[in-house]
């Protein structure tokens, strides 16, 4: 873990990086307070109604938020080391790749869908034996498929083809 | 936090892989039934549901597989088997809340999208009270409560679930104020009031049986038109002056639009097996009410409970 | 009082029934592979085997399901301690200083002390439950709502324990956690919250949200620097701890227990309070606080020793009252029922010789899972051996399909990628994750406690002081909360000094 307590130094990323998070923990915050307004009064006569605890944990949140601006502003610099090449967009693509199996999975089914996955992922952690990481992906999507569907009794999706 | 539930589909499908070579009717079912459980596995309706499908898998070609889909106070999954598509290989067992859940505005869906097949259990709420408790009467209890107003405190099984309305119902029909406290489930309102911190429950019998037959508890009445069979002593809400007959039931459930081929073969095999003593032995050994009721008088049974759901929520200032 | 012949005769009869011992068996490895798998738990695998019970005799079948039951609990440690993943929302404590000591390389001590600490936890609360049911069988009764808020606050309190470096990122992470828990229909009114109108959200998608936070977040913490990887750890050496190790974690082992068979009998209270629980007290009584979250090897101990006791607890408060402290003993109720076995008072009386017979299996599944369980920990390290480029997006897969197989809905594995995306930028910045995960179970239960206490009440906030266990469990988080806030500022106060 990163830690970044209140006297450990930051580099410049790092310090954007939290301002920014906290800034949408905050954003989220005001907006659960602005939604509880939706919310009904009491329903019960001894109770003190649905909005009462998200809008304490809301204010809360938004107190802790800022005094932690605070000390992250205050934070020592520290020089920045070099991140490894290209994290960023391999981190973002395996997050959309994981999106995209979400999206895709219903329609193909879970084997296809797994085994294209893991193509796809393994390619992108640099590993580059085409046959060997094709092998191992349609085994691996078949394995997890038939543990789940027959092992568990799970239904995953399959692909249906022209079924009604 | 009860979510941590599954699906384990097959199960039974697999037992009677072997079973099923009595195919019904020459098209239907071509594949496997998938039977969705809006509650999780293990519960009351899940076991319903399994048991239901082992026998009936017994005369279907295909055979049913059972899916919890929970969340949501049963309205995830009731609503997967309301909007399901309509070609019979997805059936859900369905719940008295399908009649509730709409007027309370958790639901997209409402009791008209769903297509009756038959009714296989009924429970009715029942008042009970702690043993040592003052009251050995319905009267002598609703005597007090009036006299009390707010002070009598009900456990019920969550805010707007059946138990909850039935209490509201009774405090309505006798002029009775209570103080409804929720739930998450009917065991931790059976606790509390073991534990004394409340005065009464108004869940099934079932749910309590244990501890009156063991004296622990003390059941004052059941909300039905006659006496539930385990507890054969109990008198019922009407036989003690109040017209009340409240209760959740469970029953085979499909979305609109279904073939006819389909809905004839569910409902001829939900025929045989509902009424078959295999499936009453199970229900009564899960102290489950078996109570059977063919499609049309079950359709008609939805109906009139949504208008009396509905009716009863707008007067309570639940309705949305 | 204690009738030793029953107990003596439990376990010939039991030892004249090799099926009970081999379904006791078969459960317990059942259950520890559902508890490794990141989705899956212990109601999950009781309940998958419970239709196969209703053909069997009440002693086999009762002893897979118990089997199932406590390996499922255990099993949640091993890929907490390899891989930083918990199967088990117990297994997210034990993650803390398990993957620690892996990152350190010593992966054996950490799964050794797990699987020991779990035996210990879970026999000892076995015999608890054999020795001390009657006298011990009317505690869940008092707990009542208030003193349920009461333990929640406790719970929460331990937010500030689990936090790591910075106090004010753990309650942010806390804090977030609390509001996440908000999600879904307000606990006394039925009005759903924060939905927009799913309602798949109607409940808070709390075992997704885990295994975003913990598992895929991990896995793209991976993608940066696919290079990387465990170098020694890869290695696993003697699994069974040395015994100068096991002997100084032996108190913390002992403390656990007792917390966690105490958590096991409160209804509402599981294994994971019991777990986390059981952290923050070997904390606060560790000579050296500071190591913990670093690979402190009494933090595993407490978390799986606790974990575990509370399966003694649950059953004691089940098989003596009727009443299922939590979903795996509901079902296990009902699988008692259908063999014809009334759970409650009158059980003791009526059915004394199988009670005792499954007594003795309950040691027995012990005993198997210690075995096993050390056997099957050599066969699953290998997965350390396995090159990250293929062993992470394997993972990613099983994250998914865990997720869908919980509930069949891919709404829950979004809910998981989103969790997953913000566990990893919390990751990156330094807020903890466990504390979102101690929130989502200890939020819920706080909030509907609390409103519910107020109603029974009729609206008084007296509950607050007048109940003895109410107020102790106050006071305790009180304490929890705040004596790491003061040494904290202490210490800064004193480190700003000496800066100046």
């Amino acid at each position: 873990m990163n830690d970044t307590g209140p006297d450990r130094a930051l580099t410049p990323g790092d310090r954007a990086g939290a301002l920014v998070l906290l800034a949408v923990v905050t954003v989220v915050a005001v907006a659960a307070i602005v939604l509880t307004r939706d919310f009904p009064p009491n329903t019960l006569p001894t109770d003190v109604g649905p909005a009462r605890f998200p809008v304490l944990h809301a204010v809360v949140l938004i107190v802790l938020c800022a005094i932690c601006a605070v000390e992250t502003v205050r934070a020592p610099h520290a020089a920045a080391l070099p991140p490894p090449p290209g994290a960023r967009i391999r981190v973002a693509l395996a997050v959309a790749a994981v999106a995209v199996a979400i999206a895709a999975m219903p329609h193909l089914g879970f084997p296809v869908t797994a085994a294209l996955f893991l193509y796809a992922v393994i390619w992108l952690m640099g590993r580059r034996q085409i046959l060997g990481n094709a092998v191992y992906a349609v085994a691996a999507s078949a394995a997890i498929w038939l543990l789940f569907s027959w092992g568990l009794n799970v239904p995953l999706p399959v692909l249906e083809l022209g079924a009604g | 936090m009860d979510r941590r539930s599954f699906t384990f589909s097959a199960l039974g499908a697999m037992a009677a892989i072997p079973l099923g070579g009595r195919a019904m009717a020459a098209g239907y079912p071509s594949r496997t039934i998938e039977m969705i459980v809006p509650y999780s596995a293990g519960g009351g309706t899940d076991l319903v549901a399994r048991a239901f499908a082992d026998i009936a898998n017994q005369s279907l070609a295909k055979a049913i597989g059972v899916v919890n889909r929970t969340g949501g106070g049963g309205a995830v999954g009731l609503t997967g088997i309301a909007r399901a598509r309509p070609n019979g290989f997805t059936i859900g067992l369905g719940t008295a809340e399908i009649t509730m859940l709409p007027h309370m505005g958790m639901a997209s869906f409402t009791a008209s999208d769903f297509t009756a097949i038959a009714q296989l259990n009924a429970d009715p709420s029942a008042i009970t009270v702690k043993a040592d408790a003052p009251w050995q009467t319905l009267e002598e209890f609703l005597a007090h409560a009036k006299e009390n107003p707010g002070t009598v405190r009900i456990g019920n099984s969550g805010t707007g679930a059946i138990w909850h309305l039935a209490a509201e119902a009774l405090g309505k029909e006798v002029g009775a104020t209570f103080n409804h406290i929720p739930f998450e489930g009917a065991a931790p309102a059976v606790t509390a009031l073991l534990g004394g911190h409340i005065e009464a429950v108004s869940v099934s019998p079932a749910e309590v049986s244990n501890f009156v037959a063991a004296g622990e508890l003390r059941m004052l009445g059941v909300m039905a038109d006659e006496r539930v069979a385990a507890f054969p002593d109990v008198a019922t809400f009407k036989e003690q002056g109040v017209d009340l007959s409240v209760g959740t039931w469970r029953g085979v459930l499909v979305p609109n639009g279904l073939p006819e081929e389909a809905l004839s073969v569910l409902r001829e095999v939900a025929a045989t097996a509902g009424q078959s003593e295999e499936f009453k032995a199970q229900l009564a050994k899960m102290n489950l009410n078996h109570a059977y009721m063919d499609a049309d008088a079950f359709q008609a049974k939805i109906a009139a409970q949504d208008e009396f759901f509905g009716e009863l929520m707008t007067e309570l200032g639940m309705a949305r | 009082m204690f009738d030793f012949s029953m107990l003596f005769q439990g376990v010939a009869t039991l030892a004249s029934s090799p099926l009970a011992l081999v379904m006791a068996a078969i459960g317990v490895v059942i259950g520890i592979f559902i508890g490794a798998m990141p989705g899956l738990t212990a109601t999950m695998g009781v309940a998958i085997l419970l239709p196969f019970t209703f053909g069997m005799d009440p002693l086999p079948g009762l002893l897979l399901i118990s089997g199932v039951f406590f390996g499922g609990v255990y099993g949640g440690s091993v890929t907490a301690i390899l891989l930083k993943i918990p199967g088990t929302p117990a297994a997210a404590a034990t993650a803390m200083d398990g993957y620690a000591l892996t990152e350190k390389g010593q992966a054996s001590l950490a799964l050794g002390t797990a699987t020991v600490s779990s035996f210990i936890g879970g026999t000892g609360s076995v015999l608890v439950l054999i020795f001390l049911a009657p006298v011990l069988a009317g505690f869940a009764l008092n707990f009542s709502a208030p003193e349920s808020f009461a333990l929640a606050v406790f719970g929460l309190s331990i937010i500030s324990s689990i936090s790591g470096a910075s106090p004010v990122k753990g309650l942010i992470a806390g804090m977030l956690g609390l509001l996440v828990a908000t999600i879904g229909l307000d606990p006394m009114g039925g009005f759903p919250r924060f939905t927009f109108g799913f309602p798949d959200l109607y409940e808070v998608p709390f075992i997704p949200v885990m295994i975003g936070l913990f598992a895929a977040a991990e896995a793209f913490k991976t993608m940066e620097d696919p290079a990387r990887r465990l170098g020694q750890a890869a290695r696993l050496g003697r699994l069974l701890p040395p015994w100068d190790k096991l002997r100084s974690v032996l108190p913390t082992i002992g403390r656990s227990t007792g917390l966690g068979v105490l958590m096991g009998m409160i209804p509402g209270a599981g294994a994971d309070v019991a777990a986390f629980v059981s952290y923050n007290e070997a904390k606060r009584f560790s000579r050296n606080p500071e190591n913990f979250g670093k690979g402190e090897l009494s933090g595993v101990a407490a978390c799986e020793s606790g974990a575990n006791a509370c399966t003694g607890g649950a059953l004691l408060t089940m098989l003596t009252l009727g009443i299922p402290g939590d979903a795996v003993t509901a079902i296990m109720l009902g699988a008692l029922t259908l063999q014809g076995l009334q759970p409650g008072p009158l059980l003791f009386q009526q059915h004394a010789d199988l009670v005792f017979t499954l007594f003795a299996g309950m040691i027995f599944c012990y005993v198997a899972m210690l075995v096993l369980g050390l056997g099957l920990m050599r066969v699953m390290g290998n997965v350390l051996k396995v090159p990250p480029a293929l062993l992470t997006p394997t993972i990613l897969v099983l994250c998914m399909v865990g997720t869908y197989a919980l509930n069949n809905s891919m709404f829950d594995v979004g809910v998981m990628l989103v969790a997953g995306i913000a566990g990893y930028f919390m990751q990156k910045y330094g807020f903890p994750a466990s504390p979102v995960v101690l929130a989502l179970i200890m939020g819920p239960m706080a909030e509907a406690n609390f409103r519910r206490a107020l109603s029974l009440s009729n609206g008084s906030l007296d509950f607050l002081w007048t109940r003895p266990i109410t107020v102790a469990l106050l006071a305790l988080a009180l304490l929890t909360l705040f004596l790491p806030l003061l040494r904290w500022l202490w210490q800064r106060r004193g480190s700003r000094h000496r800066a100046a």
